[in-house]
């Protein structure tokens, strides 16, 4: 593959990102809890139809079909979901928390609140809302971050519901967890403004840190990012499922040479005058495979597949171009992945599937010419029918350049997995009055301070690298900022972070570890009464359950008149005992207490 | 609700109407998006932006606003979804002839941007053309016979309905489905037992607990397991068909005088009262389970049409502090009254045992006057189970004061106090037919599995 070196602003480059998080309160519109722990008892089986207000929009009558075939069970707990998230009450008035969350950071991102918040029915109907919507409104307008690179535009910011977890999907059949279905979700979207893959991070970073400075849940599932990317010419594409932030600027560089790619395809093809009417598909060629070599085919034969081919008019050599991080061919083969099966095509090592004979002899049936490629489908009925279809109708596609799609981050890349949705149906959620938001509401959310101001801020006290772990949890942070004011702000943050994670690791419980424990322990080495050293130790007693007396007394520094007495005392009960036998009966008093070092130096002194 | 004078002054000011697309000034900052009929308080301009959001924007003197394009069909795109007609549908004679009789409800309903709230609107057709199932099991046959919330109907509407009913069957028909609002559904249902008697064939009343313009409506499996069960039973008479559990996979057809909406907004809200459920369809499998006897079709059966009512009666609910000079009122003005007393005896407070309870000798004279020229029944406020006013003093005495037990669910007994007054004012023919057994509605023997368990 050819590294490029692209110039994003002069291929068009446009990049969004839609943040999605999970705040830390009571569902948005009921009571329940929104974590989650408890082991579902109940199943509910629902069906949804399509309802008045999708007709017109899409066929009704697939829709129909579609929604006919499908039964969605829902598994709950009833201490942890109530009728609510069941479809079976209207919801409560929104969530007071997470609306004041929710306007914290329109303020953070200078966003205009509107006068009056109005919840609105996004249509969904792939079961994962049992009402067959999702409640969702806009609380901000027209706001922006500030970055490296100059401001990104925020468009908008929603405060909506999460919808329910899919547990397994069957034949006409999907199962859900009932239980994420409500948390409230602030969604940020910004313009398409960010100018490169590494842009697109920091901005993800940037809003990421945001959101966590202010009451959200932490922890995986808890933040999940969406980003859109087109180029001059190409089409927006959303990718979604991302899991880390370090791979959002590959996968988003790889997205862009995807499109390069196409775009460049498109070029040729129309240069070779390649029109669709010259695509040919065969179904069941089965026939020719039957004596075949092959292990792969011998083996899907084995379990009932047949094979159908096609012919790409003038292709051949095209689908080993890179699309990125996978040639054009994986990438076309990943349109057939969506029914579990791939494609073998004639710009592969057909040898290595023992499959060049054949692949001759489908030239010879198809009557292709030199330059056209074949490709072949093995599988089984119906999907195998679907797969083709759909391999076909995109290879068709590469005539046009670049369709529209949302892609799943795949590694470095991403594929395919479903049309872009059309613009949703909304409609007013007529069961919760609109919001009046007041000035003085507006006056009375104050915002906290970004953690990456924090992090700063902090890093003037302690080592950056200490500073980048405590901004990381906010129970360490509130730990660090009511504890600094009074303590060596370093050894502080070397306790919260280190020590405790080597304690972690050690298998201690420091859950068990509170504030008080900690002021308490600080005192005491505040005071100089035991030394800083004993830190580790005295948080493993703490743990066991041991008091602070106990911790000051076991540990109580001891000047040197008292260490002399003490060994002077120990001579006297034991005479004629010997040097090292006298350090260890003495250090097993004394240990943590002082240094062995020093011990020592007495005993020889005392000896002599 | 409208909007504030301000903004309509300011849209008329700025010729915009409701549907434009605009762009507003304020302090500033801009805002553009179609101008929406208030659905919020009146001093906001809703604004549906190009996401399909709706946000309020407060106007003041500085707020501007410039209209860039009229989009005057917004408003009728939004308030008349566009559905497909049902085409005249063709008549096929292996099939049954349904009549669905729509009167109302949350079953045909959509949103109302006056109100905030949903309304209904759907004609008969339109039904039909969003449950395509039904016209799978039978010929359908729609009318419109009114739109209301079942809370707003009228005695009147009752009459008019068992009327329809009569016409429908003279017509000719394997059974009729009336769509109807939750709220009072059960009243209905009961009143019909009444007024139209000796049915040939089923009449079904069947409502729907979410509104049809959500995915998650019940309305429509409701429709569908009414339809299989009058295509597939021998089943006759009055009866309401709603879901069995909060699941989609079954329906109850449950006795007209022995039911009552005992939740607020579950898909199972309809639980049968002092009885079993009439039977069981399931969704998928169609199959049909009755638990209880019931009169068969017989199209040859003559209908009793008996829709006399008279309005002047009340349902009174006893509770501590009541006191008789509430009752004055009622004493003038009814013929008839249902108590709704407390426990097994229905008692009222007529015991005098000290300070505070001596205004208790005026309920019990006061109700001795009222009964010399009104029906006064008792029923229990508790609902379940069936009344005994034997078994303790106060009951013995209420009886002495001419106040008789009425062995229904309290709404049942109202309906069939009100038909009886509306076909003789005479005490002793009232009291023969309250305690005869019209349509089911007595409560005679309880069985055991009747009263719902309380574990889950």
């Amino acid at each position: 593959m050819e590294e490029k070196q692209v110039d994003y602003k002069k291929i068009g480059f446009r990049c969004g990102i839609e943040i999605h998080q999970r705040l830390d309160t009571k569902k948005l519109f009921c009571p329940c809890k929104s974590t989650q722990s408890t082991e579902p008892t109940l199943e509910i089986v629902r069906n949804l139809r399509p309802s008045a207000g999708e007709l017109g929009a899409i066929d009704p009558a697939a829709l129909f079909e579609f929604l006919k075939a499908k039964t969605f069970i829902y598994k709950l707990s009833p201490n942890e979901s109530c009728e609510v998230e069941a479809d079976e009450a209207p919801p409560h008035a929104m969530n007071k928390e997470a609306l004041s969350i929710g306007l914290e950071v329109c303020k953070m991102l200078e966003s205009d609140i509107p006068n009056e918040i109005h919840v609105m029915r996004k249509t969904v109907i792939d079961g994962s809302n049992t009402s067959g919507f999702q409640r969702t409104s806009v609380i901000g307008i027209n706001g922006l971050l500030k970055t490296s690179k100059g401001n990104v535009g925020i468009l908008s910011i929603c405060l909506e519901e999460e919808s329910a977890r899919i547990e397994e999907r069957t034949e006409g059949k999907v199962i859900y967890r009932l239980n994420g279905l409500g948390i409230p979700l602030v969604e940020i979207a910004t313009d398409s403004t960010i100018q490169s893959p590494e842009h697109a991070k920091e901005v993800a970073f940037s809003l990421g840190m945001l959101l966590r400075s202010t009451k959200v849940q932490r922890g995986i599932g808890t933040i999940r990012q969406d980003i859109n990317v087109s180029i001059a010419n190409g089409a927006r594409i959303e990718i979604k499922g991302f899991q880390q932030l370090e791979n959002v600027p590959k996968v988003v560089e790889n997205e862009v040479i995807r499109q390069l790619t196409l775009l460049e395809v498109k070029d040729i093809l129309k240069k070779k005058g390649v029109k669709e009417k010259d695509f040919l598909t065969k179904e069941n060629v089965t026939g020719i495979f039957r004596k075949t070599e092959s292990d792969f085919i011998k083996k899907a034969f084995n379990e009932g597949s047949v094979i159908h081919s096609a012919l790409l008019p003038r292709f051949e050599g095209l689908l080993k171009k890179s699309c990125g991080d996978r040639t054009l061919g994986k990438e076309l083969s990943s349109y057939a992945g969506v029914y579990g099966l791939g494609i073998i095509h004639t710009d592969e090592d057909l040898d290595k599937y023992k499959l060049y004979q054949e692949f001759q002899e489908l030239r010879k049936i198809l009557k292709a010419k030199e330059d056209d490629l074949i490709l072949i489908i093995v599988g089984k009925n119906p999907n195998i029918d679907k797969a083709l279809s759909l391999v076909i109708e995109r290879a068709k596609q590469m005539l046009l350049g670049v369709p529209e799609e949302t892609r799943i981050a795949d590694g470095e890349g991403s594929k395919y997995t479903r049309p872009l949705p059309g613009s949703e149906r909304m409609y007013p959620e007529t069961d919760i009055p609109s919001i009046r938001i007041t000035k003085e509401l507006i006056d009375s959310i104050k915002i906290s301070k970004s953690l990456i101001e924090i992090q700063e801020e902090i890093s003037k006290e302690i080592p950056e690298q200490l500073a980048e772990q405590i901004v990381k949890s906010p129970t360490l942070l509130k730990y660090y900022q009511e504890t600094k004011k009074n303590f060596d702000p370093v050894m502080v943050a070397n306790t919260l972070t280190n020590t405790l994670k080597m304690l972690k690791r050690d298998n201690h419980d420091t859950d068990k570890i509170n504030k008080d424990h900690l002021i308490g322990l600080f005192t005491l080495i505040e005071k100089k009464k035991i030394s800083k050293e004993i830190i580790p130790q005295a948080l493993i007693d703490m743990i066991e359950g041991k008091s602070l007396g106990y911790i000051e007394s076991r540990y109580k520094i001891i000047d040197d008149s008292q260490l002399r007495s003490l060994v002077k005392q120990a001579i006297r009960q034991t005479p004629g005992i010997k040097e090292s036998l006298l350090m260890g009966v003495l250090m097993k008093d004394l240990r943590g207490t002082i240094s062995g070092e020093r011990l020592m130096k007495i005993i020889r002194e005392e000896m002599n | 609700m409208d909007y504030s004078k301000t903004i309509l002054d300011l849209l008329k000011k700025s010729s915009v109407k409701i549907g434009d697309k605009i762009l507003m000034t304020k302090s500033e900052k801009e805002y553009s998006g179609i101008v929406m009929p208030n659905t919020g308080s009146s001093e906001c301009i809703v604004l549906k932006l190009d996401s399909g959001y709706n946000i309020g924007i407060e106007i003041d003197e500085k707020t501007h606003i410039k209209k860039l394009s009229e989009e005057a069909h917004v408003e009728g795109k939004m308030v008349s979804r566009k559905l497909q007609r049902i085409e005249k549908l063709k008549f096929d004679p292996k099939k049954p002839t349904i009549a669905i009789l729509n009167a109302g409800g949350t079953i045909a309903s959509r949103i109302d941007y006056r109100t905030g709230g949903v309304t209904p609107v759907f004609t008969s057709e339109e039904l039909v053309s969003m449950v395509p199932e039904l016209a799978e099991i039978a010929n359908i046959r729609c009318k419109m016979v009114f739109q209301m919330w079942s809370e707003d109907m009228e005695p009147e509407h009752w009459q008019i309905l068992a009327k329809e009913i009569a016409e429908e069957i003279e017509e000719g028909c394997e059974g009729i489905i009336i769509t109807h609002g939750t709220d009072y559904l059960h009243y209905t249902a009961a009143i019909l037992a009444f007024m139209v008697q000796s049915l040939p064939i089923p009449v079904l009343i069947v409502g729907s607990q979410r509104s049809s313009d959500r995915g998650s409506s019940d309305g429509a499996m409701n429709l569908i397991c009414a339809s299989k069960f009058i295509a597939s039973s021998d089943f006759s008479g009055v009866a309401i068909c709603m879901h069995a559990n909060s699941s989609d996979n079954s329906c109850y057809i449950l006795p007209a005088c022995k039911t009552r909406k005992m939740h607020t907004s579950r898909r199972d809200a309809f639980r049968p009262i002092n009885s079993k459920p009439i039977a069981i369809v399931d969704y998928k499998s169609e199959k049909i389970e009755f638990f209880l006897d019931y009169q068969k079709k017989d199209y040859k059966r003559k209908l009793i049409l008996e829709t006399r009512y008279d309005k002047k009666i009340a349902l009174i609910k006893s509770y501590p502090g009541f006191r008789a000079e509430q009752l004055d009122w009622y004493e003038k003005n009814c013929n008839g009254i249902i108590f709704e007393g407390s426990g097994m005896a229905g008692n009222l407070p007529i015991n005098i045992l000290d300070d505070h309870t001596k205004h208790h000798k005026d309920f019990l004279e006061k109700l001795k006057k009222i009964t010399e020229k009104t029906a006064v029944y008792m029923t229990s406020q508790c609902i379940f189970g069936r009344l005994n006013m034997n078994v303790y003093t106060t009951g013995r005495d209420l009886q002495a004061a001419g106040c008789q037990p009425a062995y229904m669910i309290p709404e049942v007994a109202l309906v069939k106090l009100g038909w009886i007054l509306g076909q003789t004012k005479d005490p002793k023919q009232i009291k023969e037919m309250m305690e005869k057994d019209f349509a089911g509605e007595i409560i005679e023997r309880s069985e055991l599995d009747e009263f719902p368990p309380n574990d889950l």
